[in-house]
């Protein structure tokens, strides 16, 4: 998969998993390298970075 | 302009200093103004009717005697909420939590309002709407919602997570599974396994001020609410979404907060008063009693954890399982699924699993309490840590020091850390005096620790310069634990000016862009970060007008310590500008000097602490007292240090709490028998010793100072430090939270018994 910025890599996977298409919207976090983006999805993803997808938590 | 986060090391002439925070002396005074301290013309009072059963059909409401009572100018149900969220099953499930929709799903469940003259018209109404109820069969028990026997409270929850997927609706929501490696594997190589079960109940966060509103709607669509809550700019989104109104119409002010940790960042009371304004065309004010709180707002999960560890006789972890049980109250939600996340965070085990069990029973639903979920899976694997450590006849600090998590370990949820202070708490606490100091008969000592994530979020902050120099600074993040003191810290640091002459406030929602909840120890962190650039933003003005009034370029100002400078080849003659003299002639230099900044502050940095606790157990009674507390926890970089050790303290008094004596305890009949602090025991300050605090600060790499959140994490490892104080005092393991007088009592006869 080729996703330079982390809206793209979004776009790619809800179109290739459509069901997961609202639950990419609201309830994922990205980590880049190990740091959490939770918001800002022009973030860019550098070449070869390790990505996860994880629950977008909150707090209290 | 664009801004760096990165971290510069750097002396702070104002950062890591003592100030007073600016609204504590109207706090102690009661000049202070929280929730149910605004007041209005033609002010109704706002009263709700609330379901006495777990969980019923609604077959009718008949409000016509209530609306006939002489002083009653609206009454509502769910009618005059009219469902609006579309497909958004999460806002449904807000909208029928406020009003019940045709059936009750918890003892307290809203079920009608009236807005009249006074209290009294008010309270003699509610008893004037005439409900018929049917009964349904309830469950309040975790374990027992997931029983096939159980009655299911929503016919639309098929369990998630679960192939092949379910044909039979069921309470579970949800299954999750993370991790890492073979477990069976790790397993196989121990020298020797733990297992053991825990269950901890169900807290509420405890705050004083109960949750209160004034709300004001006008037949144009525009509309004001005047709240305590953690975020005023959420609320304004959800109520706005839920009553059908503009967003830029609603104007929101959050009061004063007399605590929130969690339990003010949803919705209740508000959607409601806004809907009997806008019936009765006058505004409407809302207070609710502290028996409303309790039933009828957000309390933690109450769970069942099953944990098995597996070690080498070195006390390498080989392999590590936790099943996590947690129940949402009466709707879905994520709350085992953030268990499993944090569970074994703390820890480098290369097989690792969590599995967890979202389940629905009918209580109210659960909301955030400071570093939500974490807590009871950090009850139950640190006290199999202590149980461990035993086993091995490690002491319990270095089996966790031998198992320590670092830069570059695999997360549990999967990411690589970056740098983390885990470590270094672990150490601190070891070389701690704390840890020497002799213990008397029937006292024990046990430490733990605990993670939080902590975020940042979308934050907009405004700094303006008055004339006189002196500035002020708009931030959109509720103060709840002494951020405007940090802010105004943060501000004056980067201007280079007083503390004293700068003025936080926290403006309301038509003064700033949008800014996510004060929750997830984002509130200094996030808000700080845009206040740094926004200063510098003012800083750049600044220097552009000391530019102009000199003539020259602007390349050849710099900022020095609340000064404009001229620097390079000719200007030596031109005596410094202060900030104060710039502004004086702002007005006939381009206009008011100010500085703006928006910003999603992305890379909050990971909290870690470990806490020592010495507990002394009355034999007699099994009455528990805290004799000696410590909490050592990375900050990052404390801006003001009194309100980062306040946070310390805060979140162990409530772990504490939790480990103790609260507990919500449901009758047979699915009612709360205990809503009121009578009943619902928190800790008071005669309870305690003051709690010793050592602040870390291991830089976040990804903020200017290096800040991290702090105000969630120590609620996590209490629960577990105090379990391992009274193990290690009586030879009792206690599983089941809170450890109360009874409890203890019973293990220590059975254990007087069994030898």
């Amino acid at each position: 998969m080729q996703a330079e910025t982390i809206a793209q890599m979004m776009e790619y996977l809800a179109e290739k998993f459509p069901n997961l298409r609202d639950v990419l919207q609201t309830d994922v976090a990205v980590s880049i390298d190990g740091q959490i983006f939770r918001d800002d999805w022009t973030q860019t993803i550098p070449s070869g970075a390790e990505v996860y997808l994880i629950p977008r938590i909150e707090g209290g | 302009m664009a801004h760096d986060n990165s971290y510069v090391d750097k002396k702070f002439n104002i950062v890591g200093t003592r100030f007073n925070r600016p609204d504590g002396i109207d706090k102690v005074t009661g000049k202070a103004r929280y929730g149910a301290d605004a007041s209005a013309p033609g002010q109704l009072v706002g009263k709700v009717l609330r379901s006495p059963h777990a969980h019923a059909q609604i077959l009718k409401i008949n409000t016509s005697k209530a609306e006939k009572l002489q002083g009653v100018k609206s009454v509502i149900t769910f009618e005059d909420l009219p469902d609006l969220t579309g497909a958004d099953q999460g806002m449904a499930d807000i909208l029928e939590n406020c009003m019940a929709r045709g059936r009750a799903l918890y003892d307290g469940h809203a079920v009608a309002a009236v807005a009249a003259i006074d209290e009294q018209t008010a309270a003699k109404a509610l008893k004037l709407i005439e409900v018929k109820y049917k009964k349904l069969p309830h469950v309040t028990d975790v374990d027992e919602a997931m029983l096939p026997t159980a009655p299911v409270i929503h016919d639309r929850i098929f369990t998630r997570g679960v192939e092949p997927k379910p044909t039979k609706p069921s309470n579970i929501s949800s299954r999750t599974e993370m991790g890492n490696g073979d477990v069976d594997a790790g397993f196989a190589a121990a020298d020797v396994i733990i297992e053991h079960s825990f269950k901890t109940e169900q807290t509420h966060q405890g705050y004083i001020e109960p949750h209160a509103c004034l709300a004001s709607v006008n037949p144009d669509g525009t509309a004001e609410l005047w709240v305590t809550t953690q975020g005023h700019f959420v609320f304004r989104n959800v109520c706005a979404g839920l009553l059908g109104l503009d967003i830029a119409k609603l104007k929101v002010t959050s009061s004063e907060i007399g605590g929130g940790f969690g339990g003010k960042t949803h919705v209740w009371v508000e959607p409601v008063a806004l809907a009997l304004s806008r019936k009765a065309n006058r505004p409407v004010k809302m207070v609710m009693s502290r028996d409303e709180v309790f039933r009828a707002t957000g309390p933690t999960s109450s769970t069942s954890i099953d944990v098995k560890l597996g070690a080498k006789k070195n006390g390498e972890i080989t392999a590590a399982v936790a099943e996590l049980r947690y129940q949402g109250g009466a709707f879905p939600g994520n709350w085992a699924m953030l268990a499993c996340m944090t569970a074994f965070a703390c820890y480098d085990i290369k097989n690792n699993k969590s599995i967890g069990w979202d389940v629905l029973v009918n209580r109210p639903k659960v909301a955030a309490y400071r570093a939500p979920s974490a807590p009871m899976a950090a009850f139950a694997v640190e006290s199999a840590m202590d149980m461990l450590a035993k086993e091995l006849r490690m002491k319990a600090i270095d089996l966790r020091l031998k198992n320590v998590a670092r830069e570059g370990t695999l997360a549990p949820y999967g990411p690589t850390y970056g740098p983390i202070g885990i470590e270094d708490t672990l150490k601190a606490v070891k070389a701690h005096p704390h840890m020497r100091a002799k213990l008397k008969p029937n006292q024990g000592r046990g430490v733990a620790c605990g993670f939080w994530f902590n975020i940042g979020g979308q934050t907009s902050t405004d700094l303006n310069i008055g004339v006189d120099g002196t500035v002020n600074l708009a931030v959109g993040t509720v103060d709840v634990g002494g951020s405007r003191s940090s802010l105004a810290m943060i501000a004056a640091e980067e201007l280079g000016i007083d503390y004293e002459n700068v003025k936080a406030n926290i403006a309301d929602t038509t003064s700033l862009g949008h800014n996510d909840m004060t929750e997830g120890s984002r509130g200094t962190f996030s808000s700080g970060m845009a206040t740094i650039y926004a200063a510098r933003e003012a800083i750049e003005v600044l220097k552009q007008r000391a530019a102009k009034t000199w003539g020259i370029p602007l390349e050849d100002v710099s900022w020095e310590e609340g000064h404009a400078v001229a620097t390079g080849k000719g200007h030596g003659n031109l005596p410094k500008l202060s900030l104060r003299e710039i502004a004086a002639k702002s007005g006939r230099t381009g206009g008011p000097i100010a500085g703006h900044n928006e910003v999603t502050a992305d890379g909050a940095g990971m909290g870690f602490a470990s806490h020592i606790c010495d507990v002394e157990v009355d034999p007699e009674t099994g009455r528990s007292t805290i004799v000696r507390y410590t909490v050592v926890q990375d900050a990052g970089k404390a801006i003001n240090p009194d309100y980062v050790e306040g946070q310390f303290q805060g979140g162990a008094t409530q772990g504490i709490g939790w480990a103790l004596n609260e507990e919500y305890i449901y009758g047979d009949d699915g009612r709360l028998q205990n809503p009121g602090f009578l009943d619902y025991r928190i800790p008071v300050c005669s309870d305690l010793p003051f709690i010793d605090t050592q602040i870390l600060e291991i830089p976040n790499p990804n903020h200017p100072y290096g800040v991290r959140g702090v105000g969630e994490t120590s609620i996590v490892p209490p629960l577990a430090a105090v379990g391992n104080a009274i193990a290690n005092a009586t030879g009792v393991r206690m599983g089941h939270a809170p450890m109360s007088p009874p409890r203890v009592l019973a293990a220590l006869d059975a254990l007087d018994n069994a030898g």
